[in-house]
């Protein structure tokens, strides 16, 4: 029962993730929809973590930030060079 | 229903909450607020099942760094510039560190809330990202 739970709220997460990528018109938000996904991935191991599982986990941790790291540096870069973090294209563009 | 199950359905409710508000929110920086939160309960749920590890790397690296960029990026992105940050919430944040560093020897409630209080820097350690972003937040709209 509580592992159904977890995976029902892994799952919910993983939606609303996709849903905020799909729908995106940012980058922040794009940002955002990602942390919601690797935060459904955490919740769907702890459902199957045993003592081999923690080395798993802590990896995809840092392996997560590291991803979301880059994304950060691509926004920073990008807002740098539009002055903008919108990826809509403008009429006069 | 036991206390522990009924924890554990507020935890999974509240991270359902938060994920959805953050998805309804128009504005990034509230969107960006209710991941954070989301994240919180989402720790919460490992420290609810003993895994103490994650829930400090997922408290420490998904909120303390990568929330807080977010927040802040999201912020600094803002359009409607409403928050009068300078001042009032670096008091706040300084009294809340404070509160929360002698808060300790009085607490008295379950286990669980006992063991929290039990590792003080915690506390000091959650009100430290607090401040440092607000300091990133002003550096970082000086720059633009």
């Amino acid at each position: 029962m509580e592992g159904w739970a977890l995976i029902g709220l892994s799952l919910v997460l993983l939606v609303i993730g996709l849903l905020m990528l799909v729908s995106s018109r940012d980058l922040i938000r794009l940002l955002i929809s990602l942390e919601f996904m690797f935060s459904a991935i955490f919740l769907s191991v702890l459902y199957t973590l045993n003592a081999s599982g923690y080395e798993v986990l802590v990896t995809m941790i840092f392996t997560s930030c590291c991803e979301l790291m880059v994304l950060v540096g691509v926004v920073v870069f990008f807002s740098r060079k539009f002055k903008t973090t919108s990826l809509e294209v403008k009429e006069s563009d | 229903m036991t206390d522990a199950v009924t924890l554990e359905i507020v935890l999974e409710g509240l991270a359902m909450a938060f994920a959805l508000m953050s998805y309804a929110s128009r504005d990034n920086f509230y969107s960006a607020l209710y991941m954070c939160l989301t994240m919180t309960t989402i720790a919460g749920i490992y420290a609810f099942y003993g895994v103490h590890s994650a829930f400090a790397l997922i408290t420490l690296i998904f909120i303390g760094a990568l929330g807080i960029i977010t927040v802040v990026l999201s912020y600094s992105f803002r359009e409607i510039k409403s928050i009068d940050y300078r001042f009032g919430w670096i008091v706040f944040a300084l009294i809340v560190s404070f509160v929360s560093l002698t808060l300790p020897n009085f607490a008295n409630a379950g286990d669980y809330v006992d063991a929290i209080p039990s590792f003080e820097p915690i506390y000091m350690l959650i009100a430290l990202p607090l401040i440092l972003m607000l300091v990133l937040i002003e550096v970082w709209r000086d720059g633009l």
